[in-house]
């Protein structure tokens, strides 16, 4: 008859997988915190009416940037060396959200997309496009669900900079998120989640185009950068 | 969408105003402005040219090429770069799932070849399905590369089906070649290429779930063990699938628990046809009962092993 024993042996290297994965989640958990706090202070842009006010929340969301480093070094030393995509499931989404926290603060900064060294410097992991990394990395499809994640916040941006009276930010948002779609577009997307996301990048731009229709069939762009220059 | 309408609607609004022509105009002049770094400085976009390298530049960048050609340079340099990367990604998805099925296939095959063992023909089968196991681990070999460090857990979803199918199959010929459970390590053992090497190392959630998928079969044999009067093959199924049940209730792994109903009603099925088989052979003569569960197989046995364990009646 069979001996059954070496059930138990499995049984325990189950259960250390249990615990690990316990202590991840807790570990994720904080990151998400930290990433809800600087989501916060971030959309408070929405209500700023001055490039100055502007400039004080994202420095504000800038200074918390130490807290998601740490927390994500806290999850990283959790994952074991050449195990990072079987537990990559677990903090792939709250990583997503980072990512795009970063990439909003780099266009508010400087309106241009977040660059790969941009990303390792302001979450301080390792961006490994290939996934090839055996340690913590970001792979290319979190990068990319980081800067789709802009688009939706952008056209919500260019509303409300109409209503605070600034009709020059819409034109350029329409601009930048314009390029990131054709950008987008060169991607050879499978039928995943990707895709989904992607292909609702369409009504943002959309929107957009409403409100910069708006304000150039008023006449209200020319009026507003001549006063500014 | 266009990107070249969007740029329309976002000139100043005195462009509006003016005739088409001149807007006609002022676009042609943005496009070609615009293009003339994108087609003249090749060397500006070298993730192109180390893509094609490997056969796939033309292909990504089909779509897009056309309609682009007004974002800034840095942007389409990156998501080319992007979509070389993704290109390669999906690729190698694409060949670990096909490869996954094909182990699949063969270790399904090789599981109806071991059903067909009937006293007389059992060492040539048993041959048979050796020379099967040994196609589907060279089938693995090929997989393998695509799986080393990292990328092990990172295609596991694709590949993880094949894995489990062939736990299933190996462990099978072992329990029909000596009655045993097959461990962990010994089919690690058989995952080795010519030279030697491992090729794989077996997961623990993979052995668990493709253990589970074994009672199926065992169930499958206990049934036709019966139907050739081989009592005592049953009754030791029986036994083996009951210990392995209570193993299994300890385990705490969510997919094998899904697995856990099936793997019940299998040993329901499995205590019946002993059941059938002890009332039945003890009142008739056993030629009689072979016969009469002979007769079963050619109707009745297919239903009895569909159905569920209620079926088992038809035997009474």
């Amino acid at each position: 008859m069979a001996d059954l024993i070496f059930f138990e042996s499995i049984q325990r290297s189950l259960e250390t997988e249990t615990e690990l994965r316990e202590n991840i989640r807790t570990a994720v958990r904080d990151l998400e915190r930290t990433c809800r706090t600087v989501a916060a202070i971030l959309s408070q842009v929405h209500s700023a009416t001055t490039d100055s006010d502007v400039g004080q929340q994202v420095n504000a969301a800038l200074d918390r940037f130490a807290n998601i480093r740490a927390d994500i070094q806290n999850v990283a030393k959790l994952v074991p060396h050449e195990q990072y995509y079987r537990y990559n499931g677990m903090f792939t989404f709250t990583l997503q959200q980072a990512i795009f926290l970063a990439a909003y603060i780099v266009y508010l900064q400087t309106e241009k997309l977040l660059t790969v060294p941009q990303v390792e410097e302001m979450l301080g992991v390792e961006v490994s496009l290939r996934g090839t990394s055996p340690t913590f990395h970001i792979g290319i499809e979190d990068y990319l669900h980081g800067l789709v994640s802009i688009t939706s916040e952008l056209s919500r941006l260019a509303v409300n900079c109409v209503t605070h009276g600034d009709y020059s930010r819409p034109l350029r948002i329409s601009k930048f998120v314009g390029d990131l779609y054709s950008g987008f577009q060169l991607l050879n997307l499978k039928n995943d989640a990707l895709r989904k996301r992607f292909d609702s990048i369409k009504y943002d731009v959309k929107k957009i185009e409403e409100v910069v229709y708006d304000i150039s069939v008023r006449g209200l762009a020319g009026n507003q950068t001549a006063e500014k220059r | 969408m266009n990107p070249d309408y969007i740029s329309t609607k976002t000139l100043p609004p005195e462009v509006a105003s003016v005739d088409r022509q001149t807007l006609q105009q002022n676009q042609k002049a943005r496009t070609s402005e615009s293009s003339i770094p994108y087609f003249r400085n090749p060397e500006s976009l070298p993730p192109r040219g180390g893509r094609s390298g490997r056969g796939k530049g033309g292909h990504s960048g089909m779509g897009g090429g056309g309609r682009t050609v007004d974002a800034p340079p840095e942007i389409i340099d990156t998501f080319q770069e992007l979509s070389g990367v993704l290109d390669e990604l999906h690729d190698r998805r694409e060949r670990i799932i096909k490869l996954s099925r094909d182990i699949t296939i063969c270790s399904k095959r090789m599981i109806f070849l071991l059903h067909r063992i009937a006293g007389i023909n059992r060492s040539k089968i048993l041959a048979e399905a050796r020379d099967k196991q040994k196609e589907i681990i060279r089938l693995f070999d090929q997989v393998a590369a695509e799986l080393k460090g990292n990328d092990f857990y990172r295609h596991h979803r694709s590949i993880g089906p094949g894995c489990e199918e062939f736990i299933e199959a190996a462990s099978f010929l072992v329990y029909v070649e000596r009655g045993e459970l097959a461990t962990k390590d010994e089919l690690q053992k058989l995952l080795v290429n010519e030279e030697g090497k491992q090729i794989l190392e077996i997961a623990d959630e993979d052995y668990i779930l493709g253990l589970a998928d074994l009672t199926g079969e065992l169930m499958r044999y206990c049934i036709n063990s019966v139907v050739r009067g081989e009592h005592q093959v049953a009754e030791d199924i029986c036994h083996f699938l009951r210990t392995m049940k209570n193993e299994y209730e300890i385990i705490d792994y969510p997919p094998a628990k899904k697995k856990m109903s099936t793997m019940r009603s299998s040993l329901w099925k499995v205590e019946n046809a002993c059941y059938a088989y002890k009332v039945r052979g003890a009142e008739r003569p056993s030629q009689y009962f072979v016969d009469e569960l002979q007769r079963g197989e050619s109707y009745g046995y297919r239903g009895w092993e569909d159905e569920g364990p209620l079926d088992a009646e038809r035997l009474y």
